[in-house]
């Protein structure tokens, strides 16, 4: 399965509610970006594809309203599944939080296995992650060439802002890679950290 | 707060460069990783003797409050241009580094339950 996470920053507030019924109408699920998110955007949007043809044929129309007056600006991700997994595939009213970021330092290439798999195990030792999905990036628009969409949904914002931040697997394990002062830094500092609630799970 | 979170810095010294390595870090280092919040815990050098020939090991420990003193000093730290400045300086110092973040084994079950 291929996702395209569209993190859209409004230039007319006003014009939210036209943006978010021009998306939905191609298929997409919109929501408010919520309060506290980082280069999150002011919408998010997401849309599935069963292949890359199928996206490159909806891709003229996406493109269409992600340039339109009241768009200042979106970061843009197409990618293709690594791996995800479901705990709650049901889940209503939770929050689906999407990490853009740019796996792009010079050692990158040699590190990437190990770091996808050290994502990948973060829902084993934080159980408040209930569905996630790790993408890697086949096509990038916006502040940086994002190489990887790593999405969570939680029961509440509470799972986000409290276990998966708190928990030691995160900032003792994971946050090296992120991390310029750690030699095993890849992950460049310009990141899209957004979230959102769609009403519905878009990863289950 | 949150039990006390452990910055260890791994630093494996070019040959005889070790008393000139903890002199930058002191330096450059240390003041802007205080401002940040982190506390000296200490300085161990292995073997403890400069050596001139071969590489000695600085193990430099700090601390910091918890899993929110930890996300203090990383957040500050890497928009910086300061720490990687440094550590750019440091580098024809340095044979090899590793940075680890820890807690003591008995506060374990506290920091994990979040």
């Amino acid at each position: 399965m291929y996702s395209l996470v569209c993190l859209v920053h409004l230039s007319d507030v006003a014009a939210e509610t036209t943006v978010r019924a021009e998306l939905q109408e191609l298929g997409a699920a919109v929501a408010p970006v919520m309060e506290g998110a980082f280069n999150g955007g002011d919408l998010a949007a997401r849309l599935t594809f069963a292949s890359e043809a199928d996206w490159r044929a909806s891709k003229d129309a996406v493109d269409a309203v992600l340039v339109g007056p009241a768009v200042a600006r979106a970061d843009t991700a197409l990618s293709r599944d690594v791996a995800g997994g479901a705990a709650n595939p049901g889940m209503a009213g939770g929050v689906w939080r999407g990490l853009l970021l740019a796996a792009n330092k010079p050692q990158a290439g040699e590190r990437m296995d190990q770091f996808e798999s050290e994502l990948l195990l973060m829902p084993r030792y934080i159980p408040a992650i209930r569905n996630w999905r790790l993408g890697r990036v086949i096509a990038a628009t916006g502040e940086a060439n994002w190489t990887h969409v790593w999405e969570q949904e939680y029961e509440d914002l509470g799972g986000l802002l409290g276990p998966y931040m708190l928990h030691p697997y995160h900032w003792a394990q994971i946050d090296r890679w992120f991390d310029p002062e750690c030699p095993d830094w890849i992950v460049d500092t310009r990141l899209c950290h957004s979230f959102a609630q769609f009403g519905r799970s878009l990863l289950g | 707060m949150g039990p006390t979170v452990y910055i260890i810095d791994d630093l494996v010294a070019a040959p005889g460069k070790g008393h000139e390595l903890l002199g930058l870090y002191r330096e450059k280092y240390a003041p802007a990783a205080r401002a940040r919040g982190m506390v000296l815990d200490r300085e161990i050098v292995a073997p403890p003797l400069w050596l001139d020939e071969l590489s000695n090991r600085l193990l430099i420990t700090w601390t910091v409050a918890g899993a929110a003193g930890w996300w203090g000093q990383g957040v500050q730290s890497r928009f910086d241009p300061g720490v990687a400045a440094f550590w750019d300086e440091a580098a024809p110092l340095i044979a090899s580094r590793a940075r680890y973040f820890g807690t003591a084994e008995a506060d374990i079950a506290e920091v994990t339950h979040v």
